[in-house]
């Protein structure tokens, strides 16, 4: 079996004709823990939506090996602010929205699929507020139910877009205790979107760091040494 | 209780418009209950425009092409003013679809200058024609009172279908509506995406 999950091969991205990043080249591993650094603006988010198939590439391949000869499964845990408050869902039906992809269209939500969803909800520890309004939760609790969200989908791979945005200290520790032990628990390939270098040095194995249209890959211990990082900080602040 | 009595006898004589409007009542706030969550509002108030504008522009045709005058030629003319409305406003529906995707422009000033462009046209074509005001501005503006059996059945056709496509993309319909991102990765954008575009 590839252990290779993504390849990109000499890749430009971006809108329209824009290219927000160009010749990006690499492989992220399955099962991996990667993060994705930079500051705004640099492609984080673009990058992540080129991956969802949401914006087409404008140059290179991007390469997903299938799973049991079905297309790679993403699990997608936007930022929490990205939802208009008008609806009135609460976080269980939230949360179900993730069984949607594999029931077709007219057909109830089966019992079995609605008691995944609470074991996912059970596995964040968004259960005691599942039955809450989603907009009215916090900025944890809403990363939570997101999270169970993403895992009801029973994915492949996990993209998180800054799931740790807005939310407090503790909070953003319990969210990505709770990431990091279900990426043991399951072995799923994590992709983080984060400005946490602390959560960074923590969590992840590989380092995507983006800065003005081209990407810096190593290690934690590669690109997170005081030297590199002075380097990065220089080049940012430049 | 006894105008309401009147209203439903079988031989008051506007009945069908009653139902008509019990259908339209019924139906519309069903779907535009999918607007109001996607921000779509105005579509309310440009797809009526447009649609106008499709009558007017079906209404023109045999005029332009010879096939008659014009003016009050019942069903034929009827048969083209529903064609005309149907055929722009599907269209409508699927060029701002295009440009939402392609991420052109607010949606706000889409909608807005579809109204404009629309409204514009249906003047136009009201000021170049001779007997345009023998009863085509009352279509224009929505003015019926009298209602036939057919167009009775076609409501409640419609009214029907709307129902039947609720139920059946209703969780696709909600997923599209309040994340659209989750919706393309679950893939399931293709099959509900034509009518959330109508949403």
């Amino acid at each position: 079996m590839n252990d290779m999950i993504i390849s990109l091969e000499n890749l430009t991205i971006g809108y329209d004709a824009n290219a927000v990043l160009t010749g990006l080249s690499l492989q992220i591993r399955r099962g991996s823990f990667t993060a994705l650094l930079g500051a705004n603006g640099s492609g984080k988010s673009t990058l992540l939506k080129t991956l969802l198939g949401l914006i087409p590439p404008l140059q290179g391949r991007i390469t997903m090996e299938p799973v049991n000869g079905r297309p790679l499964n993403f699990g997608f845990v936007p930022q929490q602010g990205d939802f208009d408050p008008v609806y009135l869902l609460s976080g269980f039906e939230v949360a179900l929205m993730g069984v949607y992809g594999r029931i077709g269209a007219g057909r109830f939500v089966p019992s079995a699929e609605k008691e995944f969803v609470r074991e996912c909800l059970h596995a964040t520890g968004a259960e005691a507020f599942a039955k809450r309004r989603f907009s009215e939760l916090s900025g944890g609790q809403k990363q939570r139910v997101l999270i169970a969200r993403a895992l009801a989908t029973r994915p492949d791979a996990l993209l998180l877009d800054e799931p740790t945005a807005g939310v407090d200290t503790a909070a953003t520790q319990a969210v990505m205790n709770m990431i990091s032990r279900i990426h043991h628990e399951h072995r799923f390939t994590v992709i983080l979107v984060t400005h946490d270098l602390h959560l960074v040095r923590e969590y992840a194995e590989l380092v995507i760091w983006l800065h003005q249209g081209e990407a810096r890959i190593g290690t934690v211990v590669e690109l997170l040494n005081p030297q590199h990082l002075a380097e990065i900080m220089e080049m940012e602040f430049r | 209780m006894e105008t309401l009595r009147t209203i439903f006898d079988p031989d008051f004589l506007l009945r069908y418009a009653v139902y008509t409007n019990l259908l339209v009542g019924l139906g519309c706030p069903l779907v535009g209950v999918f607007l109001v969550l996607r921000r779509l509002i105005f579509m309310g108030v440009a797809l009526p425009q447009i649609s106008s504008t499709g009558v007017a522009v079906a209404l023109s045709l045999p005029l332009w092409l010879g096939w008659g005058h014009g003016a009050h030629q019942g069903e034929r003319e009827h048969a083209f003013a529903i064609i005309g409305s149907v055929v722009a406003s599907v269209l409508a529906i699927l060029v701002l679809a295009f440009l939402e995707r392609r991420h052109r422009g607010l949606s706000e000033g889409r909608l807005g200058t579809a109204y404009a462009v629309a409204t514009a046209i249906s003047i136009l074509l009201l000021s170049k024609n001779a007997i345009a005001e023998l009863g085509w501005l009352d279509l224009l503006k929505g003015e019926i009172i009298a209602i036939s059996g057919v167009d009775l059945t076609a409501t409640l056709a419609t009214f029907c279908l709307v129902l039947a496509t609720l139920w059946i993309f209703h969780k696709e319909m909600l997923l599209v509506s309040f994340d659209r991102t989750m919706a393309v990765t679950l893939r399931k954008t293709s099959s509900s995406g034509t009518w959330c575009c109508i949403c």
